[in-house]
C-alpha cells in the first residue's frame, strides 16, 4: 500500500464530518501522498522515519499529502482527518498530523493529546519555518524529512521535561536588561531631587477646613451603564474544538 | 400644552431617543442604553442644582494706622529689589530680606494699611538657625562642604502681609466614576467597568486661607512654610513690629481672591470625593461653588527669611516664625547625585541579569 488514492482520503474526510469517529480499523498509515509527489523509495524511507518516532515516543507523527480539500480551510482538513483515521496513541489520542494540499498550496499542523504540549505555538512555528523554504520549491521529500527531524528534536526536550520554547532575540533581553534599571535609576533619583526643592505650591487649602463643618445635603450614585471587555489568556499552546468535538492545537498557512 | 421632555446623552451629549423594544432610551451616536428612571433622576438632580459658581466676597475697606501708632515706625525701601519694608524707628542698619542688598534707604512711613490681625514670633532667631540646620540635613544631596562654607547674606525676621480668607462654601458638584470588576474563565479574563454619575451638594467651611500679599515675597515659598496656627492671631499692635521687619501689601484683596476661589474649590471637590467610596477612579466632571459670608482681613504673619550664599549663588530659605517649618531650595552635589544614580543603576542591573537568568532568557 504506497499510496491510498484521493477517492478514499475523500470518501474518509467526508465520513468523517458526516459521521465523527466512524472509521475505525487498523493503525493509520504515517505517510499519505494522493498526489504521489515523493518516489518510492522516499515514500519508504519516510514512512519508517515517521513510524520509528511512534514507537520511541508514544506519539503519532503523521504526514499527508493531499491534491484537494473538501472542508473550508486546512486546518479543519487536517483535524477531521486526524479524527475520521483515528491517528493518535492512548486515550488521548497522543499524535501531530501535517497536512499539506498540493493543489492550493495550503497547510496545517493538527496536534492532539499530549502533543499539544510538545507541539506548543512556538514549537510549530519552528517546525513551520524549517519547512516552508522545501515546500515552495516543490520539494515534498525534504519537507517530510525535516518535519520528521524536527518532530523527533521536539519530542525529545519534551520527553527531558523542557518543552522547546522560542528563544526571546537576544538583542531585546540586552536592552531590557540596559534600559530597565535605567528608567528605575532616573525615577528614584527624581524622587530624591524633590527633596532638594520643598517650595513648593500648596494644592487646596484642607488645613484651613473648619472641622466638622462639612454638611451634605444630597447625594446621590446613579448607575448609567456597564460595558464588559474580554482578553484572552496567555497560553502555552492555543487550542480549538474540531468538527468531532475533539480538542486540537495546529496552525496553518500557505505558500 | 404639555412639553415634551427631551433627554440628552450623559456620556457624549447626543440626544436620546425611545426604543420602544426595549423600552429604555438609546443613544444613536456612541450606542448606550439608558434606563428611563435613572435619566428622571438625573434631569431631577439638574433641576435642583447650580448653574453656575459665584464667588461672593465682601469688599475689603483697607485701613490707616493712627498717628500715636505711627510715630516709632518708618519705612525702608530697597532699590535693587523695590521692596518697601516697615520697622521700628530704631532698628540699625539692616539687609533687604528678599535679596540680600545692603544699601536699604530709610524713609518717612506712611500710615496707611493697618493689618487687621498679626501672629507674634514665637521662633526666634536661634530656634529658627536650628530648624534650618535639622532641615538641610534630610536634603539627601546637599554638598558635604554647604555647612562650613556657606555664607549666611541675611536672616531676617518679617511679618509677611497675608490676605486671610473665611466662606462657607456651598458646593454641587458632578462626579464621573467608575467601578470595575474582574473573572475569568478558561480562555478568557473578563473586566466589567460599571458607570456612574455622583452627585454631591452641601456646604463646608474654610477659616484663614492665607494668600501671599506681597510681590516680593515668593508664592511657591509662602504657600510651603504653611500651616499658621490661628489661635494665636491677636489684633493688631505695632508693638509686635519691634524687632522685626513688617512688609506691606502690594498684592491687593481683589488680586488675591483667584487663588483663594482656587484653593477651595480644590478642597471642597476633594472632600465632597471622599464620600463616594468604593470606587476606582472618581473624576469631576462639573463644580459650581458659591461662598456666603465671604470675608477678608488683613494680617501679617511671621517668616524668617534666610539669604544664603554658597558658591556665588544666592539661595533663600524661609522658616515659619510660628512652627519652625522650612523650605527652600538646596544646593545639589552633582557627584552625590550621580554617585547615587550609580549605585541605584548597578543594582537594578544585577537584579535584572539575575531575573533573566532565572527565566532562561540569557
Amino acid at each position: 500500500m504506497k499510496r491510498i488514492s484521493s477517492f478514499i482520503l475523500l470518501f474518509l474526510v467526508i465520513c468523517a464530518v458526516a459521521f465523527p469517529f466512524s472509521v475505525s480499523a487498523e493503525h493509520p498509515p504515517e505517510l499519505i501522498d494522493v498526489p504521489n509527489m515523493l518516489s518510492e523509495s522516499e515514500y519508504i524511507e519516510l514512512s519508517d522515519k515517521l513510524a520509528a518516532l511512534r514507537d520511541t515516543y508514544d506519539v503519532d507523527v503523521a504526514f499527508i499529502i493531499s491534491d484537494e480539500m473538501i472542508t473550508e480551510d486546512a486546518q479543519a482538513e487536517a483535524d477531521d482527518i486526524y479524527d475520521s483515521y483515528e491517528y493518535g496513541v492512548g486515550e488521548n489520542y497522543d499524535g501531530i498530523l501535517y497536512f499539506v494540499c498540493e493543489t492550493t498550496h495550503e497547510y496545517a499542523f493538527s496536534t492532539c493529546g499530549r502533543a499539544i504540549e510538545i507541539f506548543n505555538d512556538d514549537g510549530l512555528e519552528y517546525i513551520d519555518e524549517a519547512m516552508l523554504p522545501y515546500l515552495k520549491k516543490g520539494d515534498y521529500y525534504q519537507a517530510g524529512m525535516v518535519y520528521a527531524d524536527k518532530c523527533a528534536e521536539l519530542m525529545g526536550m519534551a520527553a527531558n521535561g523542557e518543552p522547546y520554547k522560542k528563544k526571546i532575540n537576544i538583542l531585546y533581553v540586552i536592552a531590557g536588561i540596559i534600559l530597565i534599571p535605567l528608567a528605575a535609576a532616573f525615577a528614584f533619583m527624581t524622587r530624591k531631587l524633590s527633596k532638594m526643592n520643598t517650595a513648593v505650591m500648596q494644592p487646596g487649602a484642607a488645613n484651613y477646613m473648619k472641622p466638622g463643618s462639612m454638611n451634605m445635603d444630597f447625594s446621590r450614585d446613579i448607575f448609567l451603564y456597564s460595558t464588559v471587555s474580554k482578553r484572552e489568556k496567555p497560553k502555552e499552546s492555543s487550542t480549538h474544538t474540531s468538527s468531532s468535538g475533539r480538542t486540537h492545537g495546529g496552525r496553518s498557512g500557505s505558500f | 400644552m404639555d412639553t415634551i421632555q427631551s433627554y440628552k446623552c450623559p456620556c457624549c451629549g447626543a440626544p436620546l431617543a425611545f426604543n420602544a423594544a426595549n423600552q429604555n432610551l438609546h443613544c444613536e451616536s456612541c450606542g448606550t442604553d439608558f434606563d428611563l428612571d435613572t435619566m428622571k433622576q438625573l434631569d431631577e438632580a439638574d433641576e435642583n442644582g447650580m448653574t453656575s459658581s459665584k464667588y461672593d466676597w465682601e469688599h475689603y475697606e483697607p485701613r490707616s494706622f493712627e498717628e500715636s501708632e505711627a510715630v516709632n515706625l518708618s519705612s525702608y525701601s530697597c532699590p535693587s529689589c523695590g521692596a518697601e519694608i516697615t520697622g521700628d524707628d530704631t532698628l540699625g542698619s539692616t539687609v533687604c530680606p528678599y535679596c540680600g542688598n545692603s544699601t536699604i534707604v530709610k524713609g518717612q512711613f506712611e500710615g496707611s494699611l493697618r493689618p487687621d490681625y498679626v501672629i507674634p514670633f514665637k521662633v526666634d532667631k536661634k530656634a529658627a538657625m536650628a530648624e534650618f540646620e535639622k532641615a538641610y540635613k534630610n536634603a539627601p544631596f546637599l554638598p558635604n562642604e554647604f555647612k562650613e562654607k556657606k555664607k549666611i547674606e541675611e536672616m531676617a525676621g518679617v511679618y509677611i502681609p497675608f490676605w486671610m480668607f473665611d466662606c462657607d462654601c456651598n458646593a454641587d458638584i458632578r462626579y464621573s466614576a467608575q467601578r470595575m470588576t474582574h473573572w475569568s474563565d478558561a480562555n478568557y479574563e473578563y473586566t466589567k467597568t460599571d458607570f456612574y454619575k455622583l452627585i454631591r451638594s452641601g456646604s463646608i467651611c474654610f477659616a484663614n486661607i492665607p494668600v501671599d500679599g506681597s510681590k516680593k515675597a515668593d508664592d511657591a515659598y509662602m504657600e510651603a512654610v504653611e500651616p499658621f496656627d490661628y489661635t494665636d492671631a491677636v489684633d493688631f499692635n505695632t508693638a509686635y513690629l519691634s524687632g522685626y521687619l513688617a512688609d506691606k501689601y502690594d498684592v491687593t484683596a481683589e488680586e488675591s481672591i483667584d487663588r483663594a476661589n482656587e484653593r477651595v474649590k480644590k478642597s471642597t471637590e476633594d472632600t465632597f470625593a471622599q464620600t463616594a467610596a468604593g470606587y476606582s477612579a472618581v473624576i469631576p466632571e462639573t463644580s459650581y461653588v458659591s461662598f456666603s459670608n465671604g470675608k477678608i482681613r488683613y494680617s501679617l504673619l511671621p517668616v524668617w527669611m534666610l539669604n544664603i550664599k554658597y558658591q556665588g549663588e544666592n539661595y533663600k530659605y524661609a522658616i515659619n516664625g510660628q512652627t519652625g517649618k522650612t523650605v527652600g531650595r538646596y544646593p545639589v552635589d552633582k557627584k552625590k547625585k550621580w554617585l547615587y544614580f550609580g549605585k541605584v543603576y548597578a543594582i537594578g542591573l544585577v537584579v535584572c541579569i539575575a531575573a533573566a537568568k532565572l527565566f532562561g532568557l540569557l
